[in-house]
């Protein structure tokens, strides 16, 4: 049966159901907290409760784990009621009076957000030809808030036993769970066992939250002696970006020079804080050619929830306004945005080593095949002709049809600065009868059916027959599964034990064990890099088509046409699938839907290989361009330039000035 | 379950007299109909208001379904998806098209009739399609001595700040839909009334037309956190007024129905204020294409 | 609340909160594990049961409208020879829905089909939309469903053969 356990299947009897109490201001503190009568049966766990450390620590930033008095964001954690069951406890908080001072302003030290959250870099001087240029062009994108969709909950279990504390929970950071629970509840790490439960779709999480839960899971354990269960519905966030780019036109119209300001919203923590950084580095610098280029990039603190990993670490929001803002450059200069870019593509000569590489052979491939496809050429110029007529989008006259597109590369992974060591580790044993075992240094990954086929397909063996098994030996702490940087990583481990045994195999008598581990240490981002910010790079280029619907102000997406080179695909009907389920989710957010799951008439993906590397996730690619090409059509479709995203009928209102 | 938390009791009459003699009783009790908006939006579990529940699903009366020459005559507990199935060769197809624009199936299937007109703070679908059809319900009193009976028409059941009018111990126990021959029916729901009221608005429109000759106009609009709103005066406007009509004309009664929400609320918003006005032009328009292809 | 009903065909007895809605008491006061948590507002369609053989969104269906009840979970269903044929119907197209809906997809195929031999695409993505599970795309859906129907007629005609 193809279902999965989830945390509410997590059950035992006598067991303490948990609920947070969570603050219902953004800033100020707490002068008092009034509990109801409660029976013996209840445990309340408040920040003076906490038997170790109340911290939650994520590389140097260190979050309180319920607040104290402080309180840093509206809905940060208060308390913790445990009790009998979910809906005595859901009662109980309702009858916690908590009394609040707000603070009328939220002035965080400069200092302190700034330290380290900062980061500038340029190369040729931009500055002075921006001054001297006569053409400069700006404009500012805007990528609002935006929440995780409603999922499988993610919550923790914690089991007081012989052997210590035993933690249930799914979780993209095992190690971090155990950490966590080791330094609050004050119990020495290999008392901490922890039992990983599949999280699946996650956006972001399953990333902090199951530290959290499992951590005042484990206080209630060890101070009640019971199983304790937490579960609790509360979203991720993604961070909000205002990046405003200032380009310097040539004699031909054509960039040369560029400027970039980018301010990163992650709400009162920011957490991953320099790793984001890299990754909005690689996503800003843009496809096209520029003599000079400086970017300066800052994170700041607001009092709202900590946002860090949302489908990514920001990389899809920054190459988003790179690819819008090469499309409102082509339009600035009245050329179609598929030849400006064929035009202004370069090979990144000039730019620093440590930068994105640019391949313009295969940008020039992905982008042709992408127009042909969606005969892109066709129906710009026909919605150019009906923009010009410069009627305003009305229930009877015209129609406001609008196509965009957009190219550029993707990472994979973390950026070669990120400061975890990395440790991976894979065996592969093939045993009589075709039995093949594979046991990994990863907890659990989603990828776990594309290392089954991988492997099925170099030993010839059934993928349904092969087992996956997690060493608890060999598992070493590298940080988060996110962004299929381990999965990448393993399956390249686990390709390498399979060639290894296919040649060993006739040979060598049965059963056959092949070992691979790698190891790499992190590097500080303040030394010297010589080597790429990313490993992993794929390629894509994306086109879009939507018209407006007349009364509804909302827009009907027509047709999305992708062609994306992301090295060899082990399984490409089911990447094709995830593609068009994440092009689908997208832009039903992008779109503002209100009626739900978008319905697009077409969803065309193809693939091509251009290097014959290792599959490389084009997820953050994808959705990058997505996001570009959809503001490009709408701005060809109300024929006024959108530089927000999402942007719904709200939107589309007010660019029609009714 | 934990001793120390009370559940909310549930009765369950078998009759109507039964139901309104409990509702006199335990006038504090929530009733429950198909329970779609009360478990989906109204009444997050567990429930902090502990309020007792009156479960109409077992009054049989309520579950009625019967028609003469001159009208169809419902019980206000038939699910939305019975109601649709056994009248639909007979329902209006303003009426039809409201109930299945109310959802999927699955959904249709547990709601009901009565439910969707008597939400406390929405105005849905099948009250607006009821407006414009000039339909009646029936309340019966709980409260007063001999339980009373009366028929009111649909625009009733709701008071001037579109709050549902329903007196305490009253409950809405029947639906009449008269017959009535129309040329043109529309309804439409643009947006969603249940996740983003603010933005949505549902649309109904029943017309006659006799040799080009527009006889009678019914239009209702429902902003669904406010009100439903029908303007006679409009509607009188277009009334005698010959087909096709002009762009001129349409988009003159266009800015007249503008000025008439505007002045309506200040709480509708600009979004749906837009809506309200293309869809309606286009209903107009709709109705041209109709009688010049006839 | 005592509660009676029947559970994939076996008699239960439930002592429960009478307004609990059927997804949290199946989930949290029983064996079953099909039921995916979701949304509990009626909206993600993750978490559908077929209550007297008929689909319904349990987090809609309060403890106390089940007494008496006979109620199927996706436990129940896989058992039984209806769900072979949509088993068959993904395996022929090489397409499964995530394990997230895997469940509510295959009881929501299992009432369209029941209901109507030949359901028109529209049909099918009328039914399946209150599923928002976006997994598998719509043009497959609808193939997949096709297949299962196509599966269920031969074996109805098998049976009055």
């Amino acid at each position: 049966m193809n279902t999965v356990t989830y945390i509410t299947a997590m059950q035992r009897p006598k067991m303490l159901y948990g609920y947070i109490l969570r603050s219902t201001i953004a800033h100020g503190t707490i002068t008092d907290i009034v509990l109801p009568d409660l029976s013996k049966d209840f445990l309340v766990i408040t920040a003076g409760d906490i038997p170790g450390s109340n911290a939650l620590r994520v590389f140097d930033e260190i979050v309180p784990l319920l607040s104290g008095e402080q309180i840093s964001y509206r809905d940060q954690p208060i308390l913790a009621v445990f009790g009998p069951d979910k809906e005595s406890v859901t009662l109980a908080v309702s009858r916690i009076a908590v009394s609040y001072e707000a603070s009328e302003s939220f002035d965080p030290d400069p200092e302190e957000t700034n330290t380290g959250r900062q980061r500038h870099i340029s190369w040729g001087g931009p500055q002075e030809i921006l001054q001297q240029a006569e053409d400069v062009v700006e404009y500012t994108y805007m990528t609002g808030s935006q929440r995780s969709p409603v999922g499988p909950p993610v919550g923790a279990f914690a089991e007081p036993t012989d052997a210590g504390m035993e933690i249930t929970t799914s979780s993209m950071w095992p190690f971090h769970v155990r950490s966590t629970v080791s330094e609050v509840c004050g119990l020495p790490k290999r008392k901490v066992i922890i039992h990983q439960l599949p999280y699946t779709p996650t956006v972001g999480e399953h990333l902090i939250y199951p530290s959290i839960y499992a951590a005042l899971a484990a206080a209630a354990a060890s101070a009640t002696g019971r199983p304790s269960r937490i579960i609790d519905p509360y979203p991720a966030f993604r961070p909000e970006l205002i990046i405003t780019r200032r380009t310097a036109l040539n004699a031909e119209h054509l960039p040369s020079a560029e400027s970039v300001d980018v301010q990163i919203n992650q709400g009162a923590f920011p957490l991953f804080a320099d790793e984001i950084i890299e990754h909005v580095i690689a996503g800003i610098t843009p496809s096209y050619g520029l003599d000079a280029f400086e970017a300066t990039i800052h994170t700041v603190k607001t009092p709202a929830a900590p946002r860090s990993y949302y489908q990514g670490l920001c990389f899809p929001l920054a190459l988003f306004s790179s690819e819008a803002h090469a499309s409102n450059l082509a339009l600035y200069s009245n050329m179609n945005p598929v030849n400006w870019r064929l035009r202004t593509l370069e090979d990144a000569v000039k730019r620093p080593a440590h930068v994105l590489r640019l391949r313009s052979v295969i940008m020039k491939d992905l982008l042709e095949q992408t127009v042909k496809r969606s005969d892109f050429s066709r129906k710009y110029a026909v919605y150019e002709m009906q923009k010009r007529r410069n009627r305003l989008i009305s229930t009877f006259t015209g129609y406001s049809r609008g196509i965009g597109i957009a190219s550029g590369r993707g990472i994979n992974g973390f950026s070669t600065h990120f400061a975890c060591e990395r440790n991976y580790a894979v065996s592969v044993r093939l045993d009589v009868n075709d039995q093949v075992t594979i046991t990994t240094s990863i907890m659990y990954s989603p990828a776990e059916v594309l290392w089954r086929t991988a492997a099925g397909t170099l030993l010839g063996v059934n993928p349904a027959q092969i087992q996956i098994r997690t060493s608890q030996n060999e598992s070493a702490n590298s940080g988060p599964d996110v962004l299929h940087r381990d999965s990448t990583i393993i399956s390249v481990l686990i390709t390498r034990c399979c060639e290894s045994i296919k040649s060993q195999r006739f040979k060598e008598p049965l059963p056959i064990t092949v070992k691979r581990s790698l190891k790499r240490a992190g590097v500080s981002a303040q030394e010297p890099v010589k080597r790429p910010l990313f490993h992993y790079v794929s390629w894509g280029a994306l086109a879009l088509e939507l018209e407006i619907d007349p009364v509804l102000l909302r827009p009907v997406i027509y047709g999305v046409w992708c062609t994306l080179s992301c090295g060899s695909l082990f399984d490409e009907q089911a990447m094709t699938n995830t593609i068009c389920s994440v092009i689908q989710d997208e832009l039903t957010v992008l779109t503002r839907s209100e009626t739900g799951s978008i319905t697009i008439d077409a969803i065309d993906i193809a693939f091509t290989v251009h290097e014959e590397t290792l599959s490389v996730n084009p997820i953050p690619n994808v959705l990058g361009l997505l996001q570009a090409a959809y503001t490009s059509a709408l701005t060809q479709a109300m024929n006024r330039s959108f530089t927000s995203i999402p942007s719904g009928p709200q939107e589309i209102f007010e660019a029609i000035g009714e | 379950m934990y001793e120390g938390v009370r559940a909310p009791a549930v009765f369950t009459p078998a009759t109507i007299n039964e139901a309104l003699d409990i509702y006199q009783r335990y006038p504090r009790s929530v009733l429950w109909a198909g329970g779609t908006t009360l478990m989906g939006q109204l009444r997050p579990y567990p429930s902090h208001d502990n309020l007792d529940i009156l479960y109409l699903g077992n009054v049989k009366e309520l579950h009625r379904i019967s028609r003469n020459e001159r009208y169809l005559e419902m019980g206000s507990m038939v699910p939305i998806q019975r109601f649709l199935a056994v009248g639909q060769h007979i329902l209006h197809p303003v009426l039809s098209d409201a109930c299945r624009q109310l959802g999927p199936e699955i959904i249709r299937s547990q709601s009901t009739v009565g439910g969707n007109l008597c939400h406390p703070s929405q105005r849905l679908n099948i009250g607006t399609a009821l407006m414009v059809l000039e339909s009646q319900v029936e309340i019966r009193d709980s409260q007063s001595a001999k339980a009373s009976t009366r028929w009111v028409p649909v625009n009733r059941l709701y008071k001037r700040d579109g709050s549902l009018g329903l007196i305490h111990g009253e409950i809405v126990t029947r639906i009449r839909v008269f017959f009535e021959e129309a040329n043109f029916q529309l309804f439409r729901s643009l947006g969603n009334p249940f996740y983003h009221p603010e933005l949505a608005v549902l649309f109904a429109v029943f017309a006659k037309y006799e040799k080009s000759t527009i006889s009678e106009f019914r239009f209702a609009l429902s902003f669904p956190m406010i009100d439903i709103i029908r303007s006679k005066d409009l509607e009188t406007a277009i009334t005698s007024k010959d087909l096709p009509l002009s762009s001129k004309e349409i988009s003159h009664l266009s800015t007249e129905l503008y000025e008439v929400i505007r002045a309506y609320s200040t709480k509708i918003s600009s979004v749906q204020k837009t809506r309200a006005c293309r869809a309606f032009e286009q209903a107009l328009q709709d109705l041209n294409a109709q009688v010049l292809m006839s | 609340m005592k509660i009676s009903c029947l559970l994939n065909s076996k008699p239960v007895d439930f002592t429960t909160y009478s307004d609990k809605p059927l997804n949290l008491l199946l989930s949290e006061e029983s064996e079953v594990t099909s039921i995916t948590p979701g949304c509990s507002k009626g909206r993600c369609g993750n978490c559908i049961v077929l209550i007297d053989e008929k689909p319904r969104l349990s987090c809609l269906v309060p403890a106390f409208q089940i007494s008496g009840k006979s109620i199927q979970t996706f436990e129940g269903f896989a058992k039984s020879k209806w769900f072979t044929d949509i088993r068959r119907a993904y395996e022929k197209h090489a397409m499964h829905p995530c394990p997230y809906c895997y469940a509510a997809k295959s009881l929501l195929i299992h009432s369209i089909i029941s209901d109507n031999t030949d359901p028109s695409p529209e049909e099918i993505l009328q039914a399946m939309k209150i599923n928002s599970c976006t997994c598998i795309s719509e043009d497959h859906l609808v193939e997949i469903v096709k297949t299962a129907s196509m599966f269920r007629r031969r074996r109805r005609r098998v049976r009055r053969s």
